[in-house]
């Protein structure tokens, strides 16, 4: 309780005790005022008695009316008092209130001064960066960087061979409307085998090129809802787990499954579409079901536009997410290689398990049989580290086209912000006909720091 | 010699008595509040999933309509710890995986940390989609609002 309000109750107990007493006081005085006139009644003649009755009463109406003066008196004093404790009950509410008020005052003053001393650290004197007509802007990116050792049958060879700077970049442009980039910087030296059966003789191609510069994703996006999105530009193509995941920064294994490579290439789909993909998900109770629908063309074949699409659906009790994948297509504008693909994967993802499975088989007059397939299961040992294994067997349907790699490898997350691995890969390629089998040891050291 | 050995046991046990009770946690209840004018309703456990949905933007709106405007609290924080291991179910790695995932494939942020509660209840407030998490005992205080659920945390 505040303190004007305890003294208001003081004072007002005080009042209330000093008005009973005043009461009690004038009561009394009526009752012992009485006392003498009844004592004198008692031993003479009838005129005696009236006379003393008739001075009784005159002296008692005398004192009824000193009794009633003193009671107006005390009634117009508790009324004054009354008055006087309503001014101070007002005085202490208001008093209350402006305390609140003031607390909630200093508390937004604090965080303002707190957002205030942010901004200031940051931008401090220097100009402040105006997202020209977007409403809102957010730029992040992550720096790549691997070191790989390749030991193959004929030969050994170690490189800094993968440093990639990608700049993400996402403006709101109005109800609805957005924008997505990701532009990147690479300088890559994928490994390469100069054999003539691409198996025994390992080394990084291109180590020493330049700077090559590819705008990986460029969508704008018109979102009707959940359920309805309409991108146009250049998306992932929406297949799969791993290709959508896809950024270095998520992933176990900054390599893509043989499938996936090379980057730019479409050995079962292209990493990156350009054209359209409606997509949507919609929670059934609770599990949730997905789509993609596009029509767009890939590397290679601009001139022809590919349609395809994935269906998926969560279990959430269950943690497994089914997902069918079709696309159908030309794989040049050149020479005609008219192929399709279907293929489904699996995705459990419950506690500290992480297990993800794709298969992929496509039908084209120039690689019949092609098929490409993996699994891979993660463990989180802690929230820091992560062990994983990725069996990963791809079939081109060419000619000494058999491979096999396992992969086992360690990751660690010393902050939020950066992804430290180890990665041993066992490549074997497959004996076909005439060609041997060989096998190549890759070890593999890398670190992706994201903002 | 024996009655002093058996006042410092004593005096020993207490101390650790002492300070295994002082040591319990006390559970403290935070309620996850509304705008005034939201209108889902259901059983807390729907309440719950509806609001990890949403706070994880893997829903844009409420089932009603209204575009979602999810608030967190500050990091390290009790109301924020206690939202991410009681509503969420998710540990530190997996929430950073999934904003992580979600900012390199669709340019997604997690939702704003609102360190002042009565920001927060301002915010919440004025925004017919807007919920956050606060102290149970300092949702009443908060106007154009209410509560959609509560839940107890150590």
């Amino acid at each position: 309780m505040h303190k004007a309000g305890r003294r208001l109750k003081k004072n007002t107990n005080r009042k209330s005790s000093l008005v009973a007493k005043l009461l009690k006081s004038a009561a009394c005085g009526l009752v012992l005022s009485s006392m003498p006139a009844m004592a004198s009644a008692g031993g003479d003649p009838q005129a005696q008695a009236e006379a003393t009755s008739t001075a009784q009463m005159t002296e008692m109406q005398q004192k009824l009316d000193a009794a009633m003066a003193a009671i107006h008196a005390l009634t117009q004093t508790v009324t004054e008092l009354q008055a006087d404790l309503g001014v101070q009950q007002a005085v202490a509410n208001k008093s209350g209130a402006e305390a609140e008020m003031v607390a909630e005052l200093d508390e937004r003053v604090e965080e303002l001064e707190t957002t205030v001393d942010t901004i200031d650290a940051t931008v401090g004197s220097r100009a402040v960066a105006n997202a020209f007509d977007a409403k809102k802007l957010d730029i992040g990116g992550f720096v790549d960087v691997a070191v790989t050792l390749a030991i193959g049958e004929d030969n050994t060879d170690v490189s800094f061979n993968r440093e990639v700077f990608e700049l993400l970049v996402k403006a709101d442009l109005g109800h609805n409307w957005d924008m997505f980039v990701a532009q990147a910087f690479v300088r890559n030296a994928p490994l390469r085998f100069t054999d003539p059966n691409a198996r025994t003789t390992p080394f990084f191609a291109n180590n020493n090129s330049p700077v090559v510069t590819d705008t990986v994703i460029a969508w704008a996006q018109y979102q009707k809802s959940d359920m309805f999105n309409v991108q146009f530009g250049r998306f992932i193509t929406p297949h799969g787990i791993i290709n959508i995941e896809h950024f270095p920064a998520s992933l176990l294994d900054p390599e893509q499954p043989q499938f996936l490579r090379p980057f730019p290439g479409q050995t079962i789909f292209a990493n990156f579409s350009n054209g359209v993909n409606v997509h949507g998900s919609k929670y059934v109770g609770d599990n949730k079901f997905s789509y993609n629908a596009y029509a767009a063309a890939w590397a290679g074949n601009s001139g022809n536009v590919n349609v395809g699409g994935r269906l998926a659906y969560t279990f959430s009790d269950a943690g497994i997410t089914l997902g069918v994948n079709g696309t159908y297509g030309d794989r040049s504008s050149l020479v005609d290689s008219e192929f399709a693909v279907l293929g489904g994967d699996i995705l459990f993802q419950k506690g500290n398990w992480i297990w993800k499975n794709e298969v992929y088989f496509t039908d084209e007059e120039n690689a019949p049989g092609k098929v490409a397939f993996y699994t891979m299961p993660a463990y989180k040992l802690t929230d820091k580290w992560t062990s994983f294994y990725r069996f990963d067997y791809l079939d081109t349907g060419l000619t000494g086209g058999k491979t096999i790699e396992n992969a086992f490898g360690l990751t660690y997350r010393p902050i939020f912000n950066a992804h430290l691995r180890g990665i041993y890969r066992w490549r074997k390629a497959v004996e076909d006909g005439i060609i041997p089998a060989a096998d190549a040891h890759v070890f593999q050291l890398s670190t992706t720091f994201n903002f | 010699m024996l009655n002093s050995k058996i006042v410092r046991a004593v005096l020993v046990l207490s101390i650790v008595s002492l300070s295994l009770v002082g040591g319990v946690a006390k559970a403290e209840t935070y309620a996850v509040v509304v705008n005034a004018e939201n209108g889902f309703d259901g059983d807390d456990a729907k309440k719950k999933t509806q609001v990890k949905r949403l706070y994880l933007k893997e829903q844009s709106s409420w089932p009603g309509g209204a575009d979602a405007v999810p608030f967190g609290r500050e990091d390290g924080s009790a109301e924020q710890n206690a939202f991410q291991s009681v509503v969420l179910g998710m540990s530190d790695s997996d929430v950073e995986g999934h904003w992580l995932r979600l900012k390199q494939v669709r340019g997604e942020t997690p939702p704003r940390g609102v360190g002042s509660m009565r920001i927060l209840a301002r915010q919440i407030g004025k925004q017919p989609g807007a919920f956050g998490v606060v102290i149970a005992s300092e949702a009443a205080g908060i106007e154009k609002s209410k509560v959609l659920f509560e839940f107890s945390a150590d």
